[in-house]
């Protein structure tokens, strides 16, 4: 149960703002204590700094100030909806048509009296480039860029799309001019993100009007003319992307994010789109209605309205309450909440995890084991009692090794992997036999006799390209004298033992020696192969022992 | 003059016989005794001064699968510094990343450049000014791979410590031992009367023993080694588990290990963009790449339910679903999708199963990660069921493997809501993460046309065993080394 686990954003902090942003100092005990109640996850990493472990539908805490909003709900410091004021920033941005094919929705707010600092421009920055991994899928969905205001010399912006070799500016951080098309080959955000706009051989652009100053080439990079440092006091914030919904939450979060330590002001943008005018930020808040018995029924504990009151004020909801339904009014930032019960798990965190007291389900049933399992115990058991050892091997396997004992008359095709990671594991086994001579020349020179045996999953494709799962059974055994008799007796001893009926057939095997090999018949169908390893085989593993060897097909010798 | 035993007789009669001396190997298989007692019969023999031993050692050099990935591929120093001279003898180190080298790579291949001096450090980047002479690893190793093992039988050169130490080469010694009788000893001394060391049929049938001395044990020697045939230790974990689910009312089920994308994730309400289904993520089937999807009632509710949340009240992902994604054969990235599919054919109540199998992902191979490992899941389905069932049933699942005390944490994951990370105190490790679970969410349910709640439960189960079985590497759960499983305990 993991599936989101490999993209958890991971961010550094400054434990000592963060406190000063709860507005609490805390000790260490009760640091951890509170942290455990949230979804982040927190280690320290020096006397400084702390990691934090953000998951990816809580977004609104890759920054001191969300977490912040979220740990002053759960310690009552502040209760309800954190409320934003806006106010017209006077800016207007007009959206040119040309944009529509590269990368049609734009949205931008101003933010007035930040003043950033270190720390804070730090955060700032990996805030942007965590949303761009995440919710901006690479940039490729959405895209932030954050700009010092007051270099911004107009009342005018246009975002539109320029030939490559139409345009030019400084890059941030570079000391020369460089073109759209200079960006795209030669700048390392341009090498990185220029896929994704390069199909149309237009770039969009912010300019400003008053200036003909370009401001940024979103999704690359912006230019340095708007660098922000320590010491800016106002930002101003785009967000573009070819999601539009998307843009709008991300630019209400980015924005409300970075407005608390702005007295929570925003200054909106109008954007001019054809005809349609909008301004931004939306904040958009979300309301949404459920009955309490549909919380406790979630839950499992009873609720009274005062405690669902409570426990939603402490989660940043406001909150109504009315025979019984319960209305909640979500934050702008919350674009995660896709469903009433999204806000039913908001009150159980509130409530705290192990608050809730625990209990067994009382229904009735009766617990049983795939008969597979059975099955496989009594092979087990018998091969251990035949004095072999019991190994555990990997299912993806080197298709070299699997090759070399599937014979072309067998039909049998290897899954083989688009990706993998290393060569030795780039396909699925079809058989255990190569894995089992590999681990017998491993174990060459350890004592002797070396008995092992495997019981496991095989996967190939048949001629038809189907999928096929067997179950196999592999045994082995290396010593300085080897005879096909030392698997030979241990394979008939387990047969008569399972009650197969067993006999062995001439067969020729290129990695078997001719007369010392045999095919399995069991119950009448040939299913695997007995023999002693040829020479031959044996130099190329370096082995310098004989080994015999068999392998069995063990599907359908039970019944679930 | 001592006595001779009935083995001790057997041996000098071969060593007298053969004009050379035999090995410890060639005895073995000419008397047919077991190692370990030639073994002691040569000790007593050359404590009476009757052979004499002359012991040879040898080392075997052969390269690691690491050491062959390489020789084929050239050391990683080479192939950073090649990269380096490509982009102009100048490389940001952590660009080095988006060039395919992992994370390990760069930390080895940048440390040896620097180490070897083909090129240095310099603020965050790494500069290389000229191809890197060949160095005498790189031509060891390169010939190692060509001849596959490598016999020395003197001390062994630096350059090879040197490349055992990174890892690339594996060093075994080999002790001969070759024996031969001493020149005091004749044909005659065998003849003298024996002393009866073995009690055979013949012995007693034709009462010889009358005769002969019956030579006293030395009871204080250790017995010869034998082996037992064993069950491997983390095989026997997971029939714990098993046993332990099955006592709690769970029945085990099993899935397909090749999934589509849509029973990994779709089914799961993972969004099809999501970054965890990109390629470096998850493991792609070369061929054949694509799936037909057979259950269309449940593909249709997908779509609906991941374009708009369908009638679930959801507001869904807001895109336009996908069918070429949710079609693209993997190998399974989790075993959710065995409940799922359980659950989709079987959504009357009450359920209660668990699946414990193999999970893929394309994993650097590390101490504590690996591209393969295995994965507990389990669901309940029942009326009235509540998150508290959900709490109860862990508690009491790691009760029952010894745990006292668990721990609830909040967490995410696309499927259930609420989510929740379980952590347990170990009595040696502490507080340890364990497992991750949740209910379903509604967007799930409806896609499986499941109408009742459904608790489910994820755990890596790989963890949680290195932990109950005091094991620090995950890759020793699969070691084939077969003196570590000679000599593991057996835990019952």
């Amino acid at each position: 149960m993991s599936s989101g686990e490999a993209w958890v954003p991971v961010i550094r902090l400054c434990r000592k703002r963060l406190e000063e942003i709860i507005g609490l100092k805390l000790a260490d005990e009760e640091f951890e204590d509170i942290f455990f109640r949230t979804k982040c996850e927190v280690s320290p990493l020096d006397d400084e700094y702390i990691e934090v472990e953000v998951t990816n539908d809580r977004l609104d805490m890759l920054m001191s100030e969300g977490i912040a909003r979220v740990v002053r709900g759960l310690l009552g410091l502040e209760l309800g909806m954190p409320k934003y004021e806006t106010y017209d920033s006077g800016l207007k941005l007009e959206v040119h048509s040309s944009v529509r094919k590269v990368r049609p929705y734009i949205a931008t707010a101003v933010i007035r009296g930040v003043h950033i600092d270190e720390y804070m421009l730090e955060e700032i920055i990996q805030l942007q480039e965590k949303i761009h991994t995440t919710l901006g899928r690479g940039r490729k969905k959405i895209a932030i860029g954050i700009h010092n205001y007051d270099v911004i010399r107009g009342r005018k912006l246009i975002y539109k799309a320029m030939g490559l070799d139409e345009f030019s500016f400084k890059p941030l951080y570079e000391t020369r001019v460089m073109t759209g098309r200079e960006i795209l080959v030669k700048h390392e955000k341009g090498r990185e993100y220029g896929w994704i706009i390069r199909a149309h051989n237009m770039a969009p652009v912010i300019v400003v009007e008053e200036t003909g100053d370009i401001i940024a080439m979103p999704p690359i990079i912006n230019s340095d003319l708007t660098r922000v440092e320590p010491g800016t006091k106002n930002l101003f914030i785009d967000i573009t992307g070819i999601d539009e919904a998307a843009v709008y939450r991300a630019l209400d979060l980015v924005a409300t994010t970075i407005a608390e330590s702005a007295g929570r002001r925003i200054g909106r943008v109008e954007i001019c789109s054809g005809q349609r005018t909008i301004r931004t930020p939306l904040l958009q808040t979300s309301k949404t209605v459920f009955s309490i018995a549909e919380a406790e029924r979630v839950i499992g504990v009873e609720l009274s309205p005062e405690t669902v009151v409570d426990l939603l004020l402490r989660a940043r909801y406001d909150v109504s309450i009315s025979s019984g339904m319960v209305e909640a009014e979500a934050p702008p930032y919350r674009y995660d909440i896709l469903h009433k019960i999204d806000v039913i798990e908001d009150m159980a965190i509130s409530m705290g995890y192990n608050e809730i007291p625990i209990e067994l389900p009382t229904i009735y049933t009766t617990g049983r084991e795939l008969r597979k399992t059975a099955f496989l115990r009594a092979v087990r058991n018998l091969m251990v009692g035949l004095g072999f050892q019991e190994i555990l091997t990997y299912m993806l396997s080197s298709p070299e090794d699997q090759l070399e004992f599937l014979e072309d008359a067998e039909g049998v095709k290897l899954i083989e992997l688009e990706n993998p990671v290393v060569s030795y594991m780039s396909c699925l086994r079809a058989r255990l036999l190569p894995i089992a001579l590999r681990v017998l020349g491993e174990n060459q020179y350890k004592e002797h006799p070396i008995k092992i045996f495997e019981t496991g999953i095989t996967a190939f494709l048949d001629r038809e390209n189907r999928i096929n799962y067997t179950l196999r059974l592999c045994a082995g055994v290396l010593a300085y004298a080897v005879s096909l008799e030392d698997v030979h007796s241990p394979l008939f001893a387990l047969a008569e033992n399972m009650g197969w009926r067993i006999a062995l057939r001439e067969y020729k095997h290129s990695a078997f020696i001719d007369g010392r090999t045999a095919e399995i018949i069991l119950n009448g169908e040939p299913r695997g192969i007995i023999g002693e390893v040829h020479p031959s085989i044996l130099e190329k593993y370096n082995i310098e022992y004989p080994v015999a060897l068999f392998e069995l097909d063990l599907s359908g010798l039970w019944k679930e | 003059m001592s006595e001779l035993t009935e083995n001790e007789r057997k041996i000098l009669e071969l060593l007298l016989e053969s004009k050379r001396p035999l090995s410890i190997e060639e005895l073995t298989s000419k008397t047919g005794m077991p190692h370990s007692t030639i073994m002691s019969v040569i000790e007593s023999l050359s404590a009476k001064g009757m052979v004499s031993k002359e012991i040879t050692r040898k080392f075997l050099v052969k390269p690691t699968s690491e050491g062959l990935d390489y020789a084929s591929r050239g050391v990683p120093e080479r192939r950073i510094a090649l990269q380096v001279l490509k982009h102009g003898g100048k490389l940001r180190i952590r660009d080095l990343g988006d060039l395919g080298f992992t994370e390990n790579e760069i930390s080895i291949g940048v440390g040896w450049i620097v180490k070897k001096g083909w090129g240095r450090i310099d603020k965050g980047f790494i500069v290389v000014e000229r191809e890197p002479p060949r160095s005498d690893d790189e031509r060891m190793l390169e010939e190692l791979t060509g001849r596959g093992l490598l016999e020395l039988t003197e001390d062994i050169p630096q350059v090879i410590r040197e490349l055992e130490k990174r890892g690339l080469v594996e060093i075994s010694m080999r002790t001969l031992v070759k024996v031969s009788a001493s020149s005091s000893v004749s044909k005659a001394l065998l003849k003298a009367v024996p002393v009866i060391s073995k009690i055979t049929h013949d012995i007693i049938k034709r009462g010889l023993w009358r005769k002969a001395r019956l030579k006293p044990y030395n009871i204080k020697a250790l017995p010869p080694t034998v082996y037992p045939g064993k069950k491997h230790f983390y095989v026997e974990f997971l029939e714990k588990i098993k046993s332990i689910l099955i006592a709690m009312g769970f029945r085990e089920i099993e899935g397909p290990l090749v999934e589509s994308e849509f029973w990994n994730f779709d089914v799961l309400f993972q969004a099809q963009d999501h970054p965890a289904r990109e390629i470096h993520d998850t493991f792609w089937i070369k061929y054949p790449r694509r799936t037909t999807l057979e259950e269309e009632a449940i593909v249709e509710r997908v779509r609906r339910i991941h374009e708009s949340g369908g009638d679930t009240g959801s507001r869904g992902w807001g895109y336009k679903w996908r069918p070429d994604i949710a079609t693209r054969l993997i190998l399974r990235s989790q075993t959710t999708c065995v409940t799922a599919r359980y659950l989709s054919e079987n959504p009357k109540p009450p359920v209660k199963v668990f699946t414990i199998g193999k999970v893929f992902r394309p994993d650097e191979i590390d101490a504590t990660h690996l591209p393969e490992f295995q994965q507990l899941d389990g669901i309940i389905m029942a009326e009235n069921l509540s998150f508290k069932h959900l709490l109860g049933t862990l508690a009491e699942f790691f009760k029952q493997l010894g745990i006292e005390e668990v721990k609830f944490k909040p967490g995410y994951f696309p499927f259930t809501e609420p989510s929740v990370e379980g952590y347990i105190n170990h009595p040696k490790a502490g507080w340890v993460e364990a497992f991750g679970a949740g209910m379903f969410r509604p967007e799930v349910l409806a896609s499986l046309g499941v109408k009742y709640p459904v608790a489910a439960w994820g755990i890596g189960i790989d963890r949680v065993a290195m932990l109950f079985l005091g094991i620090d590497d995950i890759r020793k759960l699969y070691s084939t080394n077969i003196d570590f499983l000679r000599k593991t305990l057996v835990k019952w």
